[in-house]
């Protein structure tokens, strides 16, 4: 027993400095403590109820800030995909589609999923929307209330 | 125990070894390059404190490649099959807790290879794991015990 902790305890810490290690040398390295996220201010919200309204109206724009996998499997119905992660790719389509008084929901999934936070600013401070606004939770939240939904890649 | 039976013995234990230490590398290396994702992952479980969501990111990939690599290779078995017990015990816990408390979240065990979400099953998968790990590190203890006794006969006798 005491050799097996033994063994066990240098397996670890033989790990976990090659993992720091690594991290350090990692193009992709990430800092040692996170830091703290940016948190969504009130103003900044939907609730779910008004983005319906405005699904009903087909006034707003719906954007889905999820990675190009996930919307194919599942998105609200008539929304576009606008992966936060591949911005710079995705946003010339976009724009030509958006002017800067366009009414704009931003959503994810996840009450955590801060992807639609990132697209909301990169919408405000890149292309100067100023009426962009977040669905938090937006894909589970739309889905379970039983609204229109879609599947299939961004055309 | 006739021979036969030590020798299935064996390769049941031959077969699990490869089995769990193959798992491990393999989830452990798929997360290694891109620990910022993993970092996500592990925070949405909302288990451990954020100061130390990017350590956990960081080392736990590594230390599963670690394990898996020297319980395959087969030596220091009682220590990963020890660190492989505990650390299942551990996911399980993470695992149960999030689907109890409702969370909808992707499991993150093997990276982004694994697409959706978790469910019941990932649990079953991971309380199989567990089990077959545990019975790794008792028949080394066991092995690693007897061989601890004969070392000392034969000293005796001498």
């Amino acid at each position: 027993m005491r050799r097996a902790l033994l063994q066990a305890v240098i397996l670890m810490l033989a790990g976990a400095a090659i993992g720091l290690l690594v991290n350090a040398f990692l193009q992709k390295g990430i800092p040692l403590i996170r830091p703290p996220k940016p948190q969504l201010r009130d103003q900044d919200r939907i609730p779910l109820a008004e983005a319906k309204e405005l699904w009903d109206l087909g006034t707003a724009f719906f954007l889905d800030a999820r990675a190009p996998a996930d919307y194919a499997a599942g998105h609200i119905a008539l929304s576009h995909n606008l992966p936060v992660e591949q911005f710079d790719q995705y946003f010339p389509k976009m724009a030509a589609m958006l002017s800067p008084d366009s009414e704009i929901v931003v959503y994810c999934d996840g009450e955590q999923c801060d992807l639609s936070h990132s697209l909301m600013t990169l919408l405000r401070e890149r292309g100067g929307y100023n009426h962009v606004r977040v669905l938090a939770n937006g894909w589970t939240l739309w889905r379970n209330a039983g609204f229109p939904t879609e599947s299939g890649a961004e055309p | 125990m006739n021979a036969r039976q030590q020798m299935f013995g064996r390769l049941v234990k031959f077969l699990a070894r490869l089995l769990v230490g193959g798992i491990f590398v393999y989830a452990g290396v798929v997360k290694i390059f891109d620990p910022a994702q993993f970092a996500e992952d592990v925070a949405n479980y909302r288990l451990l404190p954020s100061v130390l969501v990017n350590f956990m990111a960081i080392t736990l990939p590594w230390v599963e490649t670690v394990v898996g690599i020297v319980m395959v290779m087969g030596f220091w078995l009682p220590g990963s099959a020890l660190v492989i017990t505990g650390l299942m015990g551990v996911f399980l816990v993470a695992i149960g807790q999030a689907l109890v408390r409702g969370l909808d979240i992707q499991c993150g065990c093997f990276g982004t290879i694994e697409a959706g979400k978790m469910d019941a099953m990932t649990l079953a998968r991971d309380v199989g794991l567990f089990i077959l790990a545990a019975w790794l590190y008792l028949r080394a203890s066991v092995a690693e015990g007897n061989r601890g006794k004969k070392n000392e006969s034969a000293k005796r006798g001498n």
